[in-house]
Formats: C-alpha cells, sequence, structure tokens
C-alpha cells in the first residue's frame, strides 16, 4: 500500500515536472519574417517643421521647386530658367532676412553687360539688383512680416533680366542656383 | 464610515481566512505548538494556500467579491468546525522581564503609529505604481492576464494575491493592513523563538529591535511584501526547528508550502527554499531516514507553490524566471541589455560611492538606500560575538541565507528578510549585560521616533513621518488626504482624466497605476516599452538618430541569400540598424513579399530594419558579439552588388562583414569595401516620423516632465511631433498625438 503511494507520488512528481518543462521549452515564433508594410517617407510639407531654406543639392530640395529650377548639376547647384521659383513653410514670421546665394557666369553676359534680378516674396518686390560682371552673389534683404503669413506656403521668385536664351533651342537660363531661403536676423 | 467598514472587512477576512487555513494544516501536521506560537504561525502558514487559491481563480478569471466571500466562509466556518477557535497547545511560561510594561508601552505607542498609516490611503511609492496597481488591474480583468509591458507582472506575486483578496472589499488600505497583519506576525514570531528556544530576553529585545526600526515600520505598513517575505521565511525557519526536534512527515506538508512560498512571494527569497531543502535531506541522512516519502512530501509541497509561477511565466513568457535569465531563455519580453541594466541599477544605487558608505547609509543616512534601519543597527558586528554559541551560530547561517542576496539589490528594505536573525544574535549578547537589552530598546525606540530620525538621517528619507489618524479613519477623505499629500495621485487622475479608455500612455517614469485604469507603457519595464521609448528619443537625441551610413561594396553577384555579419566582441555598445538596404548598382533591390529576413539576436524586431522608416530600428539589445547577423533570403537568386545600413551613430566598434549563399545552404565570406558616412544633420522629419510610428503602434498619449530630455523638446517643437498638450500636473505634462 505504501510502495503504491509513494509510486503515485513519483509519477505525479515526473509528470508535473515534465509538463513544467514542456511549457518552458515551447514558444511559437515564426524562424523568418516576411518584409512589413513599406513606410511611404514624409514630403517636407508632412514633417512639421519649417521648411525656411533649401540647398540646390539636399535630399528633397525639388520640393521646394515650384517652377523653373532644373536638375542637379555636380551634386551642389542647378540652373534656372528666367523666373525661378520656390516655396517655403514659416511659421515664426517675424524678423526674417532672406537670402539667396547664386552665380552668374560669364555666358549669361554674352548678350548683354547688365542683368538685373528682382526679387519677389508673396508677390512682393524684396529688392531689385544690378549685375554687370559674372561671379557668385548673395542677395540678402530684410522682409516685412505683413507679407508673410505664419503656417502658410510662401513663394519667391528670382525674376532674371534679360535671361540666356539659347539660340537652338529658346530655352532660357536665367541664374544659377546653390541655395535660398529665410534666415532669422 | 462605509469606506472605513469594508477597509476593515477586507483586511480582517482575508487574514481570518489565512489564520484559518493556516490552524487547520497545523494542526492537522500535527505541529507541537505553543498556545502563544499558534495564531503568528497558523497566518503565515494559511498564507500560501490562499495565496494558491486566489492565484488558481486568477487563471480560471473567476475573481469576484462574492466568490472569495464564500471560500473564506467555507474555510473560516470549517475550521471553526474543527476547533480552530479552541486554543490548542500549552502556554509558555510568563514573561518574566521587569520591563515588560515599558515594552509593551512601546508596542502600543509604535502599533498605533503603523495602524494608522497602514489605514491611511496608500501612497508608497512601489505600492501605488505596481503591488496595487497590478493587483486592481487583474480585479477590474476579472482574474490573471498576460501582461508583456511590465516586468513587475512577470516577478512572483505570492502576497499580491493576498492582496487581491483584500482588494476586492477594501481596495488600497485593505492590501496594506494584511501586510501589516504579517508584520504583527513576524514580531510576535520573534517573540516567541526567544521564548521557546530558551532567550526570552533575546527574543523580546530583537523582536524590538526589528519591530521600531524604521525601514521595517515604514515597509511593513504598505502594500509592499518585503516585511512579510520576512514573515514567510522566519515561519519556515521556525517550523524547520520544530520539526528537526520533533519530526514527522506531517510536519513537512507546512515546511514545504512555506519553502515553495518563499519563491512564490519573491525570487530574493528563494535561497530560503534551497536552504530548506538541503536542511530536510541533511537532517533525514543524519538521521539515517532519508526516504522519498519525506523528500517528495517536502518537495511536491514546495513545487506547488513555486510551479504556478514558473508555468505562468513559461507560458505567458517564454521564461519561466522572467524577468531574469534571458540569456537563457531568450523572449522578446524583456531584452537581455535591460536586464542587465536593472541588475547594475539594483546593485548601484545612484549616490553611493563606496561600499564602505553601506553601514551609514544603511543605518543613520537613509536617503540613497531608500530606507533606514535605525542608529542601533551600527551595533550589528557585536551580535557576531553570537558566534560562540550553537544557537548564536544557527542565526547567523541564517542571516547569511536570507541575506545573500542582499549582493544583487543594496536597497535597505532587502536587509529585512535577515534583519531579524540579526537582532536575535544582538539580543543573544546583549541580554549577556545587564540592563544593556532594555535600554537599547529604549534607545532604538527614541531614535525611531519620526521627529527624531530626522534629527541625524537625511532628509527626504524614506519613513514614517507622523500619526494619520483623520485619514485612517477617513474623517479626512481618501481623495482630499491623496490631493493634499501625494502628487502622484493628482497625476494618476489627470491621466485618468484625459487619455481615453483603453487608449495607450507611454511614459518614461512610473505612474500611481493603483489610482487609474489607463493602460501605461513605463519605458524601463518592457521590452516593448524599451522599443517605443527608444524610439521616441529617436525624434529628439541626436546620439539615436540614424545619421551614420554604412556601405558595404563587393563585387556584383548573384545570391540566394545575404547576411550582414557583426564581427566585433568585448565592447558594451549594442548593433543598431534603423534601415538595411540592398543594391545592384545605384538602384536599391525591391522588398518583396518573397523575402524572408532573420535576425540573431532578436529575431522579432527584425522587420523593423526593413520597413523603409528611420523612425524605428533592430537592435542586439545586448552587448556585441561575433556572430551576430542581420539576414535576408530573397526566395531566388538575386543580383546585387552593395548593402547600405542606416544607422545611429553611437556604436563605434562595430565591424560589420557580408556573407552570402547561392543554394542557401552554404555560405561564403563575400569581400567588401566599406564606406562609413556621417550626415551633419539627422533626416528631416525626425519628429513627425516617429510620433507616425507611435500613433501605428497604439501609443496617443505622452507623459512628460520638465526633468526627462523629452520634456523642452515636447514644449518647444510640438508642431513637428504634431502633438498637444492636453493637461499638466506637478511638473508632469501629458501630450496626445494628434
Amino acid at each position: 500500500m505504501l510502495r503504491q503511494g509513494q509510486e503515485r507520488l513519483r509519477f505525479i512528481a515526473c509528470a508535473a515536472c515534465l509538463l513544467f518543462l514542456l511549457a518552458a521549452g515551447c514558444n511559437d515564433y515564426p524562424e523568418s519574417y516576411p518584409p512589413p508594410e513599406q513606410r511611404v517617407p514624409l514630403t517636407p510639407l508632412e514633417t512639421g517643421e519649417e521648411m525656411a531654406f533649401v540647398e540646390a543639392g539636399e535630399a528633397g530640395a525639388e520640393f521646394y521647386f515650384v517652377n523653373d529650377i532644373r536638375a542637379l548639376e555636380v551634386d551642389q547647384w542647378r540652373w534656372t530658367g528666367e523666373a525661378p521659383t520656390l516655396r517655403y513653410l514659416l511659421y515664426d514670421v517675424d524678423d526674417l532676412t532672406f537670402l539667396m546665394e547664386f552665380a552668374l557666369p560669364e555666358v549669361s553676359f554674352k548678350n548683354t553687360n547688365r542683368i538685373t534680378v528682382t526679387f519677389l516674396v508673396n508677390g512682393k518686390e524684396v529688392g531689385r539688383k544690378q549685375y554687370d560682371t559674372p561671379g557668385r552673389r548673395q542677395f540678402e534683404a530684410p522682409v516685412d512680416p505683413d507679407w508673410l503669413v505664419s503656417g502658410e506656403e510662401t513663394a519667391v521668385t528670382a525674376r532674371v533680366n534679360p535671361a540666356l536664351v539659347l539660340p537652338d533651342s529658346g530655352l532660357k537660363y536665367g541664374l544659377i542656383f546653390f541655395k535660398a531661403g529665410f534666415e532669422r536676423r | 464610515m462605509m469606506q472605513l467598514g469594508a477597509i476593515l472587512f477586507g483586511a480582517a477576512f482575508t487574514v481570518a481566512v489565512c489564520l484559518a487555513l493556516g490552524q487547520l494544516l497545523l494542526r492537522w501536521a500535527q505541529a507541537p505548538l505553543k498556545r502563544q506560537e499558534e495564531l503568528p504561525l497558523a497566518l503565515v502558514a494559511g498564507a500560501p494556500i490562499l495565496s494558491l487559491i486566489v492565484f488558481l481563480l486568477g487563471i480560471l478569471q473567476l475573481f469576484h467579491w462574492w466568490l472569495f466571500l464564500a471560500i473564506g466562509a467555507g474555510v473560516i466556518t470549517l475550521a471553526v468546525a474543527r476547533g480552530g477557535l479552541r486554543p490548542g497547545g500549552e502556554s509558555f511560561e510568563p514573561l518574566a522581564s521587569p520591563y515588560r510594561w515599558v515594552y509593551a508601552g512601546i508596542f502600543a505607542a509604535y502599533g498605533v503609529l503603523y495602524l494608522s498609516n497602514a489605514m491611511a490611503p496608500e501612497t508608497s511609492p512601489d505600492g501605488s505604481t505596481y503591488h496595487l496597481g497590478l493587483v486592481s488591474r487583474y480585479l477590474r480583468a476579472g482574474g490573471l492576464e498576460r501582461i508583456t509591458t511590465n516586468m513587475y507582472a512577470n516577478i512572483s506575486q505570492g502576497i499580491e494575491m493576498l492582496f487581491v483578496f483584500a482588494f476586492a472589499f477594501g481596495r488600497h488600505s485593505a492590501a496594506a493592513l494584511v501586510h501589516l497583519a504579517f508584520f504583527a506576525s513576524i514580531t510576535l514570531s520573534i517573540v516567541n523563538y526567544g521564548r521557546r528556544f530558551g532567550l526570552p530576553g533575546a527574543g523580546l529585545a530583537a523582536a524590538l529591535f526589528f519591530f521600531l526600526s524604521p525601514v521595517v515600520g515604514r515597509d511593513g505598513t504598505v502594500a509592499y511584501n518585503d516585511v512579510a517575505t520576512a514573515a514567510v521565511l522566519f515561519s519556515l525557519f521556525y517550523l524547520l526547528r520544530i520539526w528537526s526536534e520533533s519530526p514527522s512527515d506531517r510536519l513537512l506538508v507546512p515546511i514545504g508550502l512555506l519553502a515553495g512560498f518563499c519563491y512564490g512571494v519573491k525570487y530574493t527569497a528563494a535561497p530560503g527554499l534551497v536552504f530548506a531543502a538541503a536542511y530536510v535531506i541533511w537532517k533525514l541522512h543524519r538521521a539515517q531516514r532519508l526516504r522519498l516519502r519525506p523528500l517528495l512530501i517536502f518537495g511536491l509541497c514546495a513545487f506547488l507553490l513555486v510551479a504556478p509561477w514558473m508555468v505562468r511565466n513559461a507560458v505567458w513568457l517564454d521564461n519561466p524566471v522572467s524577468p531574469f535569465f534571458n540569456k537563457l531563455f531568450p523572449n522578446p519580453h524583456v531584452q537581455i541589455a535591460v536586464e542587465e541594466e536593472y541588475r547594475e541599477h539594483m546593485r548601484n544605487y545612484d549616490g553611493l560611492e563606496s561600499h564602505w558608505d553601506l553601514p551609514l547609509e544603511l543605518t543613520v543616512r537613509g536617503k540613497v538606500l531608500r530606507g533606514l534601519l535605525g542608529p542601533l543597527f551600527l551595533l550589528a558586528p557585536l551580535g557576531l560575538i553570537a558566534l560562540r554559541w550553537k544557537e548564536g551560530r544557527w542565526l547567523w547561517l541564517l542571516a547569511l541565507v536570507t541575506g545573500i542576496t542582499y549582493a544583487s539589490n543594496h536597497g535597505t528594505r532587502f536587509l529585512i528578510p535577515s534583519l531579524p536573525y540579526v537582532a536575535l544574535a544582538m539580543g543573544l549578547v546583549f541580554t549577556r549585560v545587564p540592563r544593556l537589552a532594555p535600554a537599547l530598546v529604549v534607545a532604538h525606540a527614541v531614535l525611531s521616533f519620526p521627529s527624531v530620525i530626522l534629527t541625524y538621517s537625511d532628509q527626504e528619507v524614506w519613513i514614517i513621518y507622523r500619526l494619520h489618524w483623520k485619514a485612517a479613519l477617513r474623517i479626512e477623505t481618501e481623495e482630499g488626504f491623496l490631493r493634499r499629500t501625494f502628487p502622484d495621485y493628482e497625476v494618476a487622475r489627470m491621466v485618468q482624466d484625459n487619455v481615453g479608455d483603453g487608449e495607450k500612455l507611454l511614459a518614461f517614469g512610473p505612474v500611481a497605476e493603483a489610482y487609474t485604469d489607463r493602460e501605461i507603457l513605463v519605458v524601463y519595464q518592457a521590452a516593448h516599452n524599451r522599443v517605443l521609448g527608444n524610439m521616441l528619443m529617436a525624434g529628439y537625441n541626436t546620439g539615436s538618430q540614424p545619421t551614420r551610413r554604412i556601405r558595404l561594396d563587393f563585387p556584383s553577384g548573384s545570391y540566394r541569400k545575404l547576411r550582414l555579419v557583426q564581427t566585433a566582441a568585448g565592447f558594451p555598445e549594442q548593433w543598431q540598424v534603423s534601415e538595411l538596404r540592398v543594391f545592384d548598382g545605384s538602384g536599391e533591390l525591391e522588398r518583396t513579399n518573397q523575402w524572408r529576413l532573420r535576425a540573431n539576436p532578436n529575431p522579432w524586431s527584425v522587420q523593423r530594419a526593413f520597413d523603409n522608416s528611420l523612425a524605428t530600428s533592430w537592435s542586439s539589445w545586448e552587448a556585441i558579439r561575433d556572430g551576430m547577423f542581420l539576414e535576408i533570403d530573397f526566395g531566388a537568386e538575386r543580383q546585387a552588388s552593395a548593402i547600405v545600413v542606416e544607422c545611429p551613430p553611437d556604436q563605434w566598434n562595430i565591424d560589420l562583414r557580408v556573407s552570402g549563399s547561392r543554394d542557401g545552404q552554404t555560405w561564403e565570406p563575400v569581400p567588401a569595401e566599406m564606406n562609413d558616412t556621417y550626415l551633419a544633420e539627422p533626416p528631416k522629419g525626425m519628429r513627425r516620423m516617429v510620433a507616425n510610428e507611435l500613433k501605428r503602434e497604439g501609443v496617443r498619449y505622452f507623459l512628460t516632465s520638465e526633468h526627462d530630455p523629452a520634456g523642452p523638446d515636447f514644449e518647444e517643437r510640438a508642431r513637428e511631433w504634431n502633438v498637444t498638450k492636453v493637461a499638466g500636473s506637478w511638473g508632469r505634462r501629458l501630450y496626445r498625438f494628434n
């Protein structure tokens, strides 16, 4: 009787241990996984960040370009047409300076001695400059905050006069664009 | 008044059921106990049974107050029917100490202080966060549930099962009162220990040394489990001593249950189980009675109380001893690195500059180790004189067994389980000198008085500060008391009022979850939360942002599988990959459904390196070692010539190699030229990307404080995070992801 009781106890103990070990060793994770749903990169407008400044070669620069800006050349500059237009998204519109870095190459002066560039912010003229010689230039001018609307797109146009017109194709070339945008004073 | 009645009923009923079960068990086991021993030992001996019953009800999703009531009433009725109310056994000789009235006065004064604090609304850090937070969650859920987002739910919860029973009737304070009952039990048992083993004076003095210790008083009056753990261990060793003098197989049942319950109440008490098993074997062997039957009785009873927690963890968390030993049981719920960090943190409390500071920190200062034993325990080394006597050697052996895990956590309260034996050893020595023990008791009582403590301890130390009789009796409302004294309550209510039902809140610090039913993911508490926390950090912390590009160019070839292998070792850093892209020439290979991705270690989150999001990442979650890999099975041979890894910069020592397989079976190293570049700026829109990913994970709210690095960033860049601040309280701010 005692022996039977002992065996029963032993059996229960062994079964319990076995169950426990089985439970400890079991998991049902897959060995490998398929690629998950691919996330779509955010557009600059979706980031919630200010779009205040753009360089010709930076990733996603195209999102700033509205019109008349051509493909990237050697990673850092782009040809523009006669009225390149860019867009920005500003939230704090006070105390801003508009700045553009560009170049007027020798070829642009082939048919003229003077090139005028007019800078417009939301259609309002922020400055006009005349250039008599080729070279790298920087334009800088304070912007009246009343011309800007926080959280809404700001359009900037640089009107080049006269633009270089290729005789064969009729394509117009304005300036060489490096970077442009708004900086806090 | 109703509330006070519910509190008292919840606690008294739980204690009564434990007592009834313990009484039934001890009488069945024919434990040769004196009358005074029955009550305290029955409470503790019955606790594992009630705890097990509650656990089983929890597994069956049967947490109903009426069922608790029915079961408890049945148990009490059975105990009464079996003569449980009749005192059994003989009495000890009356205590002859001439100081007994002084001692009684001290017990009474501190008893009132302790009772008023235990009855007052729960404001303890751990009690209000996870001890009772989990208890209330289980009761809301109607039973135990699989929780993978809070590692405190993974540890054994034997005492918390008793809290469940009490909380169902009297809520928070009822649970704290149950803990207080264990406190009373162990204090009485220390007195009884002295009386039984011929050292009544030492027992009485030791009981007061223990009872008056500020950290014991604080811990034993809130919904913690350290004092209860000490009571379980003490009762176990108490019964073992009785069994060694009057061996019987029946007595091995409560001993086995208590031994198993050591593991069931707190992992750090597990050495008690091991010691008890070794002691039983040794004693049986010495008596030449080493047979299977007593061992099986002991083993099975212990197993009954250990197995529930191990099986629960094995089934729900893939690790029977979660949240520890994750190297042995790898799982997606607790990362190895997080476990190691946690262990390290517990070993090295902030502010503890040297182990030589331990004596003063533990006994006098108290802030760094969160509690103080009292200056009396500076005399503990004198207790070593007790090693001269056999009883003293036994006590110090038990102090060693119960204190051995202190090495893993230097918090003062982790010494509570070993304190009774140290106190008894001290009592043994001090009672040899006439009038010394009473003088020390009185001095200890004075030095442990709240206003006196603050004259020598650090400020803001974890002690009882005052009597709370108005709050205890609910003359001051619970709400009023909590709002007045406990800022975390305000924060919990802010969460309750503003976070939607069923919505998840991410937080870097704990929240008083006992006062809210919202789902809170505390970053350090689980692997998933940690992943979310790291993701959040990638929004604002440049060290966490994927500004590093590692390009590995190799001769164009056809591969069925490609592996990126990490070969460096011996550095503490982890390997982290935000995106892994494969190129053939200038074109990236499209990730198709044919692809199969693997990682070693941490295979569970490999997809995070292949989701085209720089906000998410795969991490090794352990220090780098040779052989870690990320693997792509293209499903068919594909032409490839480069792997590009986008990752955070702060993993300076990783060494990446490429391996390829054409047949999918055999691997060959692919010689690759590495080009490592760093972006000056983080990718644009990181904050918004992170916010979108958090929302994708179901996180709708984030709780921060001005002290978190994230706090100022959320305040200043709310638009980029796309969040709205919905509320603020006591320096904590609650944001909703829009």
